[in-house]
């Protein structure tokens, strides 16, 4: 009977963990963010911190800061950003946020946009979001922008 | 003169015993008598010579008989094994190792079982993209 044990183990285990633990598959949503007229290039130049929220069927806050998307490298396409998540059902909502200073201050929030998909079976997703607006108020040209 | 006595049956008995002891006596006192007595207490003696005193007469005379069988081999075999201590017979280490590589084995298949339930490895991120990020991502 001895010989029989690792094997029982084993059956065992994965059961235990295709009861307890489930069956997971990732699904990866591909975050493309853009921006468009009349946000210009030097607008979103002068954001330092970006924020990427998941909400819905995922949460997480993501930074992006030097070298991760803020400020942008390209224009008017920032970038695209892969999330991978076990979630298959439900709303996705990915929010990007850009701001000022490197910090989270409602005050110091340059532009805000987001795009909202359905979790599914589908492995992947592609997704846009497409900054349409800019905050000068809270976020005005670097003076050695504004002399460009 | 005397009357004649008169023999009585009284006297004739001690007469008979008298005459009985006597014979008794003269037989045990006679030498040749007793030591044949003594000889006649004796085992008689075997025809055969005596033989040495450290040889086994049970000894089979036949060699043949003496020549260890497969059987004997066997049984010896069997008497050392079951003198061997637990730890000296390979068994026990063939089934120690088959315990220790299905418990390895076991414990390597859990992991991988439950990392495979749980989605696995996360594809690799691709390079044209910022970064990549959420669960299974080391970020």
């Amino acid at each position: 009977m001895k010989p029989r044990l690792p094997l029982l183990a084993v059956i065992t285990l994965g059961l235990g963990a295709a009861l307890f633990g489930g069956c997971n598959t990732y699904h990866y949503y591909d975050i493309d963010t853009q921006a468009m007229a009349p946000v210009t290039e030097i607008q979103i130049s002068t954001m330092v911190f970006c924020q990427l929220v998941v909400s819905g069927a995922a949460s997480d806050t993501i930074g992006l800061a030097q070298g991760t998307g803020c400020p942008p490298l390209g224009f008017p396409d920032i970038g695209t950003i892969e999330y991978a998540t076990f979630a298959d059902s439900g709303q996705i909502t990915f929010t990007f946020n850009g701001y000022y200073m490197m910090e989270v201050d409602p005050n110091q929030l340059c532009t805000t946009a987001f795009t909202t998909l359905t979790a599914s079976d589908q492995i992947t997703q592609m997704g846009t979001i497409t900054l349409t607006s800019f905050n000068e108020t809270n976020c005005p040209p670097h003076i050695g922008t504004q002399s460009q | 003169m005397l009357p004649r006595r008169k023999r009585t049956h009284a006297s004739q008995v001690g007469l008979g015993l008298a005459l009985v002891a006597s014979a008794l006596l003269i037989v045990a006192a006679t030498p040749w008598s007793a030591a044949r007595a003594a000889e006649d207490d004796e085992a008689p003696k075997a025809s055969v010579p005596d033989a040495p005193q450290v040889e086994d007469t049970d000894k089979p005379k036949d060699k043949s008989l003496l020549a260890q069988t497969p059987a004997d081999a066997a049984v010896a075999k069997k008497n050392q094994s079951d003198n061997e201590a637990f730890y000296q017979k390979w068994q026990f280490w063939a089934v120690s190792g088959a315990i220790a590589v299905g418990v390895v084995a076991a414990i390597w298949g859990s992991i991988t079982l439950y990392h495979s339930l749980n989605g696995g490895d996360v594809r690799p991120c691709n390079p044209a993209f910022i970064h990549c990020y959420g669960q299974g991502e080391p970020n």
